[in-house]
């Protein structure tokens, strides 16, 4: 989790604690659209919707969130080879990349 | 009437984030907290269905319809590989069902107008249909009067920038020509939609001819004198085409000021003329006309918005997506449309819950095939910087990589239509 959804949800269940909780997925709705999730979703355009992949690119659900971001300053730096990960790895500051990692490690 | 509801709606989420949801008993209003409502959007094309489908990810409670006059979208994606066969039309062909079954209200219709006060759009079959918040995503259309005859060649030079029936009038007059022929691509001045798109066409063009007439040629007769991804697009026609394609730019001759499909000429300044076989004449382009008639573009004929929300500058609850908007540094490609939606989906359901929207985040990614086994790309990531979506990384493939990776870019290319086409229609 990061921190703009904890701070979220933290807010919610204080205003709730006076009733019964509602179900996850209602407070996930209410959490609204974290930048962990918009952020993701600009990798989902080629990685396929919540990053399952598609044919040759690969699948990003699931990856350990250290990987993933390891991988991504890699390809930033030049160091990890690649066609295009180098040219889009380079335009996420560390903590762009580390809520994409978080986001994409909470998938199956 | 109905301005001054909606209004008040605005004005009530407003406060409503601001009294953190509490209701009058004190009890939690999950009602103000969710977000909740009727978003219209117009146009069901890379932006307008992106925009549909993430609003019913992140805003499930909202009331999200589609209008679109198509049952079925075609892709102009992929319409330079049906032009020479590579694929069938099929493959570039789209319909709504998964977007029906994630919960879009899906309207097969014709929007002939749109009212931006009331948030209104007018439909051919005489349905009115009205939302909370206007998402309209409508592509182009010509803006004739660049060249004399310009509005009448549709037929006789397709201009397949519009992809379907043209897309494959194209194509049975590029098979059908005989050996030895000369295709001509006129693209526009710019700006236009997907601007290595004329560049892709005249090498998979000359992929086809070097396989089927290897006596033809392509001459591009271009009204700028730069290009798309110049460099890796020549580097691959002297590596794959030579002497195949001719690129005559602005300043040697290829500013057109006529057409005429009786002799199947197209005439440069001082009555010089170019003659072509088969003709791919690009009219120039602006926003389509539905929001030309609706008054939210500029003098230039494009639709200015605040490029972090993409609402309208002109028309409040009003948001533009894709070709139609003027988008900083963003190319008018599909990738950005759905990019910018994205963006417009996170803003929207943000401000029906009440809540600030996440910061805005762009992305694109567009590949060009000069074969079926030579890709190149240009992708590049933006950010909003002082009101202006700016360029933070990102070019173009370099020249001299190895066959091995422009093969890869070529693969990737395949997958990411794949995905891209995915992520929109469901």
């Amino acid at each position: 989790m990061f921190h703009t959804r904890v701070g979220t949800l933290s807010a919610v269940t204080v205003l709730l604690s006076a009733c019964a909780m509602p179900p996850a997925e209602q407070v996930e709705a209410d959490a609204g659209v974290s930048r962990g999730a918009l952020l993701a979703s600009m990798c989902s355009t080629c990685h396929g919707t919540d990053g399952t992949g598609s044919k040759s690119i690969p699948q990003l659900a699931g990856i350990e969130a250290d990987d993933l971001f390891e991988t991504m300053k890699a390809f930033a730096s030049g160091e990890e080879e690649a066609t295009i990960m180098g040219r889009h790895a380079a335009g996420y500051t560390d903590d762009e990349l580390k809520a994409i990692a978080d986001y994409f490690a909470n998938l199956e | 009437m109905r301005d001054m509801k909606r209004r008040e709606f605005v004005g009530l989420l407003g406060s409503a984030g601001a009294l953190s949801g509490l209701g009058v008993l004190g009890v939690p209003t999950r009602v103000l907290a969710q977000a909740s409502g009727k978003v219209v959007i117009v146009g069901g094309g890379f932006g307008g269905a992106t925009c549909a489908n993430y609003l019913r990810r992140w805003a499930p409670n909202v009331d999200v319809t589609l209008i679109e006059r198509k049952t079925e979208f075609v892709t102009c994606p992929g319409s330079n590989e049906v032009i020479v066969g590579l694929h069938d039309i099929d493959y570039i062909t789209h319909g709504y069902d998964g977007l029906k079954n994630r919960g879009v209200k899906v309207v097969n219709d014709e929007a002939t107008s749109i009212d931006p006060a009331n948030g209104a759009v007018s439909l051919k079959g005489g349905q009115t249909v009205a939302g909370d918040m206007l998402v309209i995503s409508p592509g182009i259309s010509f803006k004739y009067g660049w060249v004399e005859n310009d509005d009448a060649v549709a037929e006789t030079m397709p201009h397949a920038w519009l992809a379907g029936d043209q897309t494959m009038l194209l194509r049975r007059q590029l098979m059908a020509m005989a050996d030895g022929g000369t295709v001509l691509i006129v693209p526009p001045p710019t700006p236009f939609r997907c601007p290595p798109g004329p560049y892709e066409r005249a090498s998979l063009i000359a992929d086809y001819l070097k396989r089927n007439k290897p006596r033809s040629k392509v001459v591009i007769v271009d009204s700028n004198d730069t290009h798309s991804k110049q460099k890796a697009f020549h580097a691959g026609w002297d590596r794959l085409y030579p002497g195949m394609i001719e690129w005559v730019n602005e300043t040697n001759g290829g500013r057109v000021v006529k057409v005429d499909p009786s002799t199947m000429t197209v005439e440069k300044e001082f009555g010089d003329t170019f003659k072509g076989d088969v003709i791919n004449f690009i009219p120039r382009q602006q926003a389509n006309d539905l929001v030309q008639n609706a008054g939210l573009t500029n003098t230039d004929g494009w639709c200015e918005i605040d490029q972090g929300t993409f609402e309208s500058k002109v028309a409040a609850g009003v948001y533009v997506l894709g070709d139609a908007s003027v988008a900083g540094a963003m190319p008018k490609s599909g990738h950005s449309a759905a990019s910018q939606a994205k963006n417009c989906a996170a803003v929207i359901a943000s401000r029906l819950a009440g809540r600030e929207p996440p910061a805005p985040t762009y992305a694109n990614t567009c590949y060009s095939l000069l074969s079926e086994k030579y890709g190149i790309s240009v992708a590049a990531v933006y950010r909003l910087e002082e009101g202006a979506i700016k360029r933070v990384s990102g070019g173009v493939t370099d020249v001299d990589e190895s066959d091995r990776y422009y093969a890869k870019e070529a693969s990737y290319q395949a997958a990411w239509y794949r995905s891209i086409t995915s992520d929109a229609f469901g």
